[in-house]
């Protein structure tokens, strides 16, 4: 930084304004790098200032970092990419002190002690040691760093790996359930931007496993730069490079065709579980790479970073597997030309395609089925402008987009696989348009054609910038970080939807229990495809500080300010607001000798909602005609006539649902209580105990229906049209959620060559609604029935891994295993109402959640490595051996289904056991 | 990176002011936003039906020809209650106190009384043979026996699928369990299936209905979930919620057919759908516009309230009176 930008007073004045700008604002950014806290002292613990102290690191651009102690014999090294580092320390008159192995982690203060030995003339080596106790953090959270990544057998999956963390669960879909938080209720960054779905609040990009540096879990009691996450924060920062060319190539591969298979299982009061059949076929194979080093030594380093993952995975009897085949490619450029400034730029990308995308169904004929194409891109610039030794300014811009593409599967003239047949004359890969499709309904065939197409479109546009100062001593000897944020955010999502043909045949079973006598039941016709566009802008800013009044205090506060306007698609606002959320957190070791932790605090989380949730109100999709077919003799059967006046009745011309005027975004108030003790070395008790107040979740009831007492049949309407709901988004008191959570545990940090830890959390979360839309308010008599355990009430969940380098350099084995056990989740039994079809509405007849519990889930991974040296590299193998005991409990039960035998049906279980084996080299 | 430390600590005083107003912020933000007023008047609104034991008294011409003379729950059909602008007391179109109408849009079809919301007291329930369509009200029987027996007293026997009488109480429940897939009593709610009142047995004191020695009469309650509340605003200077009129309390009782024993508000296309080999078949169940256009459904022998309740108050908890026998 030129001397002379900061010798104005106008400079000043302008710092001043920012400041005063931003203290009304905030950003949105998470953390990428940590920092080092060097405290210098002789023998006699007396602080020794002007201390040399240099910094070096494998994945330190700029190379090494030179600093001297202050005062106090202190120095602070910042916005440290994370890694391993090395501190040598030196001043005249004392002996000079090498430190190796200083691991930075992310969001972290690593705090280091440096003793001097006064008048010694040799140099010390020592390796540092983990911190068993992080006395600094207020929030519950947990990095996992890339060496407990590559140890651990959790699948090579992020989603798997977050789960060792107390307070994570399975969620669904990919998407993990986080500190009570609704699977779709969690933010996932990438190399500190804001990487979630839009529209759906889901992780929105697959990404090489082998590529990540760390990952930061936090799950409460986080810092308004972390964002409005009314769940958990998932914040993966990949490598960088470094100064040395590495290659990295591995092969998995993984193979869960294994005997024995069992998986009827009984729920905990008795009730059996349908058997789902078994999974037909289950391999996938992942092919990564990776490539870094250095463009320039010191100055500029690149990642290039490729993974092929497919999968050929077939369930429940279906013949053609769904086969996904994804390319997760990664380039990232990081140039720091000098001291001051620090550019970065990466590209992630995850095409990929799925083919016979329907596994639930074995009544599909192979071309019937479907395939989804999805996949994108985000783009990240980023610049970090380090003003001054302890104030940096963050400025990055983003661009994502990220697409669905469903349609039906190309057809093959390739007889050998059971896929989409091309028909004579048909080119290889031809996609079928025009011709309707056929849907079978109660047990009869998908037939013809895959019905429907579908493209999605979401677009983020992002800019934000941050502005640290940090160490910052005010007038008491307190210090303050201090963080100041502006984001802007600009989002679109298009869509284009619509039936092949502009016709959908529904087919039921001529005769019964016959799938292959097809009778047409009714179709349905639009005019031509549906495209609609809703969008959003949200500006955020933020104000934080950590302020140390004394040494063995921290106290966290800070707010953010949200202003987020999300629109439907006639350009209409549904979801706005300005909102605040504040945060009191607070860390105090009681005893000043960083081996205990008593952290409480309170905190404000804001939702400020999806386009999901806007679209409830868009004008798009509407106006399909229904027409009763042959199996209704053609007309005047349930109420329905094939003439004009009839044929919306299935779908009205116009949305009917509306926006209620006094919408308010959810929130979430949360308490915690946390404390750790280090009561051997290295060894430390932690419990926490959390609090999380979900309230005003957006739902939306029925204006319109008037129902019996216990909501089964429509016995009037308000707007004299009881063929339709008139539905109302609002953010009634009623939808809550309540969650608690006691985690209690034991870790030992890595030292000796191993790590482990074990935990137990009791969780409660009891409420009316699993996420926001649940459709819980829907049917007002209903409502008795709505609050209860819900199904992320699993109560007892365990928790434990272990990994051991076992010594036998120059070869090293590595050894890992994971143990999860969770508890039955609660589950409901929904009834089909006796209303006309066209209301058939799922009911409760006692209040959710408890109709029974399941039975435990649990699995067990173990992991084997080899680590070979050779002339210039080191080759691995590994062996992973997933769901050892092959537990096929159910993850997901249809509520309201039970089958013949008075069986509850589940559509999905647990993965079978799987073994995995993987060979790479690396150089 | 530069030692600028002069600099820096030019930079702090601005950044003490900068953790002061953080602070300020953190304490506003934490006072505010606390109330939020939805601006809906919603709520769950409480109270009795009454309807007078000669409501549900009826004189049956056994198959002997003789006549007995009964009082009995079972013939008490379902009670629709909804929740009008107003009701008119001497109706110009009907013989009973009947809801204010709408324009008459389609012929021979009364005006829409547009209804605010509403319930019932005992729902249209179907028990799982086809011969009980539209011919089952949930909350009127102690258990499937005493549903066999009824319908074997009026001389009606319930007939299974292939046609042959049902006897049993227990044949009939297993029945319903195997046609709906389920396990319990209270997963069909056709029969008494919970300890209501609290006396730790389950009798005739939980059904919906349960007799009142004192009003000679039989009393259920009933409540209305999540209903919006509406006022007649027209008054001058009048407070929703506190002195303007609201909306108005008005129902009747389905009484079930003397001949087919069946309620003339069930739809016997309606309803539970049944696909199974030949025996293909709807249910039955309550038509959607009942409490839109009552007087399509009232008929004789039903009973209806004379005197609607006027709900001006949400915490009130009224009484209504089925007082009125259609002739």
């Amino acid at each position: 930084m030129p001397r002379r930008f900061f010798q104005g007073r106008s400079v000043l004045a302008l710092l001043l304004g920012i400041l005063a700008l931003l203290l009304v604002s905030d950003s949105v950014w998470a953390a990428t790098g940590g920092q080092l806290r060097v405290v210098v002292s002789d023998e006699d613990e007396l602080p020794i200032p002007g201390v040399n102290l240099e910094l070096t690191g494998e994945s330190l651009i700029g190379g090494l970092q030179e600093k001297a102690s202050d005062g106090e014999g202190v120095a602070l090294f910042v916005e440290l990419p994370p890694g391993v580092y090395r501190l040598v320390a030196s001043k005249a008159g004392f002996g000079g002190v090498t430190i190796e192995g200083i691991q930075v982690n992310l969001n972290r203060t690593t705090i280091q002690a440096v003793t001097l030995q006064a008048g010694a003339v040799e140099e010390i080596e020592v390796k540092a040691k983990a911190k068993a106790v992080d006395v600094e953090s207020t929030s519950t959270s947990k990095v996992l760093t890339k060496d407990f990544l590559q140890r651990i057998p959790a699948g090579r999956t992020y989603q798997n790996a977050v789960q060792t963390v107390p307070g994570v669960t399975q969620g669904s879909g990919g998407n993990p359930g986080m500190a009570g938080g609704a699977s779709n209720e969690n933010t996932y960054m990438l190399d500190g931007a804001n990487i979630t779905d839009p529209v759906t609040g889901t992780f929105s990009l697959n990404f090489n496993f082998d590529a990540i540096e760390q990952i930061e879990v936090l799950l409460g009691g986080y810092m308004p730069e972390y964002g409005t996450s009314v769940g958990g924060v998932i914040n993966v920062v990949t490598e960088s490079g470094t100064n040395n060319l590495q290659m990295q190539t591995n092969i998995f591969y993984n193979n869960g065709n294994l005997a024995p298979k069992t998986d009827e299982r009984l729920a905990a009061d008795g009730l059996p579980i349908a058997p789902t059949g078994f999974d037909s076929q289950f391999q996938t194979l992942q092919i990564a790479q990776k490539l870094s080093g250095p463009l320039i030594r010191d100055k500029a380093w690149f990642v290039i970073s490729y993974q092929s993952a497919r999968s050929l995975i077939a369930r429940s009897g279906i013949p053609q597997a769904r086969d996904y085949d994804g390319h997760y490619i990664l380039a990232k450029l990081t140039v720091q030309p000098n001291p001051e400034h620090r550019l970065s730029f990466f590209v992630q990308s995850d095409p990929t395609t799925v083919d016979n995308t329907d596994q639930s169904n074995p009544f599909v004929k192979a071309e019937a089925q479907g395939r989804q194409a999805q996949g994108g891109f985000v783009s990240n610039l980023r610049w970090q402008w380090f003003l001054a030794p302890e104030m940096n300014l963050d400025t990055a811009i983003l661009f994502q987009k990220s697409f669905i593409e469903a349609n039906a599967v190309p057809c093959t003239h390739d007889r050998t696989r059971d896929w989409h047949p091309c028909r004579p004359g048909e080119q290889e890969g031809y996609v079928d348009w025009e011709t309707p499709g056929r849907v079978g309904i109660n047990g009869a065939y998908d037939s013809v054609n895959y019905g429907f197409y579908y493209f999605d479109d979401r677009l983020r546009y992002n800019a934000s910038t941050k502005l640290s100062l940090l160490s910052v001593e005010d007038r008491f000897g307190g210090t303050h970080d201090l963080k100041f944020g502006l984001e802007g955010n600009q989002i679109v999502w298009d869509q284009i939807q619509g039936y092949s043909g502009n016709t959908l045949y529904y087919d039921i079973n001529e005769v019964s229990f016959d799938p292959l006598s097809l009778q047409n039941y009714y179709w349905v016709e639009i005019t031509g495809p549906i495209k609609f566009r809703t969008t959003a802008s949200e500006y955020n800013a933020f104000a934080q500080d950590s302020w140390k009044p004394v040494s063995n205090l921290t106290i966290n506060y800070g707010t953010r300010f949200d202003a987020f306007v999300f629109r439907n698609d006639l350009g209409e606002p549904v979801l706005s607001g300005a909102l605040l959320g504040p945060r009191l957190f607070g860390a105090w070791d009681p005893f000043g000798d960083q081996r205990t932790k008593i952290a409480t605090g309170y905190g404000r989380f804001n939702d400020t909602g999806r386009l999901g949730v806007a679209s409830f109100t868009s004008a798009a999709n509407f106006g399909s005609k229904l027409y009763l077919g042959e199996y209704f003799g053609g007309a005047d059967c349930m109420g329905f006539l094939n003439s004009q006046s009839n044929l919306y009745s299935s779908s009205p011309k116009d949305n009917l649902a509306i926006a209620h005027d006094h919408l308010r975004a959810p929130r979430v108030d949360e308490l915690l209580l946390t404390l750790e003790r280090e009561v051997v070395q290295d060894v430390a008790l932690f419990t926490t105990l959390s609090g999380k107040f979900f309230r005003y979740l957006y739902e939306p009831d029925d204006r319109n229906l008037i129902w019996d007492s216990d909501g089964s049949t429509p016995i009037g309407s308000r707007f004299s049209d009881p063929d339709q709901y008139y539905l109302r988004l609002r953010s009634p008191e009623l939808a809550k959620r309540d969650y608690f959570r006691w985690d209690l545990g034991v870790r030992k940090v890595e030292s000796r060559r191993w790590a482990a830890e074990a935990s137990y959390s009791y969780t409660q979360s009891v409420g009316s609604s699993t996420n926001s839309l649940s459709g819980s308010f829907a049917n007002d008599p209903q409502t008795k029935f709505n609050y209860g355990p819900l199904n992320t009430d699993l109560r007892h969940t365990g928790r434990a891994y272990a990994y051991w380098d076992l010594p036998t350099d120059p070869w090293t084995i590595q050894l890992s295993a994971l143990f999860i056990y969770t508890d039955g989740f609660p589950e409901e039994r929904l009834y089909v109402s006796e209303g006309p079809q066209i209301y058939s509405y799922s009911l409760r007849v006692r209040p959710r959640g408890t109709y029974l519990r399941f039975n435990p889930n649990w699995t067990f991974n173990v992991g084997y490595t080899q680590n070979i040296d050779v002339r210039k590299g080191q080759i691995f193998v590994r062996l992973e051996a997933l769901n050892l005991f092959n537990n096929r409990s159910p993850e997901f039960v249809y509520a309201g289904l039970i089958d013949t035998q008075n069986r509850l049906v589940t559509s999905q279980r647990q993965d079978p056991l799987q073994l995995q084996g993987a060979i790479g080299y690396k150089f | 990176m530069p030692s600028e430390e002069t600099m820096v600590y030019r930079t702090i005083r601005a950044t003490r002011a900068g953790a002061a107003a953080v602070a300020l912020a953190v304490a506003g933000a934490a006072l505010g936003g606390c109330v939020y007023d939805e601006g809906l008047e919603i709520a769950n609104l409480r109270g009795r039906v009454i309807v007078p034991e000669e409501a549900v008294t009826r004189t049956l011409v056994l198959g002997d020809g003789t006549e007995q003379t009964i009082t009995d729950i079972k013939l008490l059909g379902p009670v629709y209650l909804g929740l009008f602008p107003s009701v008119e007391p001497a109706n110009v179109l009907e013989r009973y106190p009947h809801p204010e109408i709408g324009p008459q849009f389609r012929e021979d079809v009364p005006g829409d009384t547009y209804p605010y919301g509403g319930t019932t007291v005992g729902d249209l329930r179907f028990a799982c043979f086809e011969f009980l369509r539209c011919k089952v009200v949930s909350g009127r029987f102690l258990d499937y026996q005493e549903i066999v027996e009824w319908f074997r007293y009026i001389e009606q026997p319930i007939l299974d699928a292939s046609g042959a009488e049902v006897n049993s109480g227990e044949f009939l429940a297993q029945a319903c369990y195997d046609l709906l897939n389920v396990n319990t009593d209270d997963e069909v709610r056709i029969t008494a299936y919970e300890d209501r009142n609290g006396d730790d047995v389950i009798d005739d004191k939980d059904l919906d209905f349960v007799y009142d020695e004192a009003e000679h009469a039989y009393v259920g309650d009933f409540e209305i979930y999540q209903q919006e509340m509406f006022w007649d605003q027209s008054a001058e200077g009048c407070e929703p919620g506190r002195d303007c009129p609201g909306f108005s309390l008005w129902g009747w009782m389905d009484a079930p057919s003397k001949s087919s024993f069946q309620y003339s508000t069930c739809n016997p296309t309606l309803g539970y759908r049944n696909q199974e080999y030949n025996a293909n078949f709807t249910g039955g169940a309550a038509f959607p516009t009942l409490l839109n256009f009552p007087s399509t459904y009232i008929t004789n022998d039903d009973w209806v309230a004379s005197e609607p309740y006027q709900w001006n108050d949400k915490y009130a908890e009224p009484d209504i009176y089925l007082d009125f026998a259609v002739q």
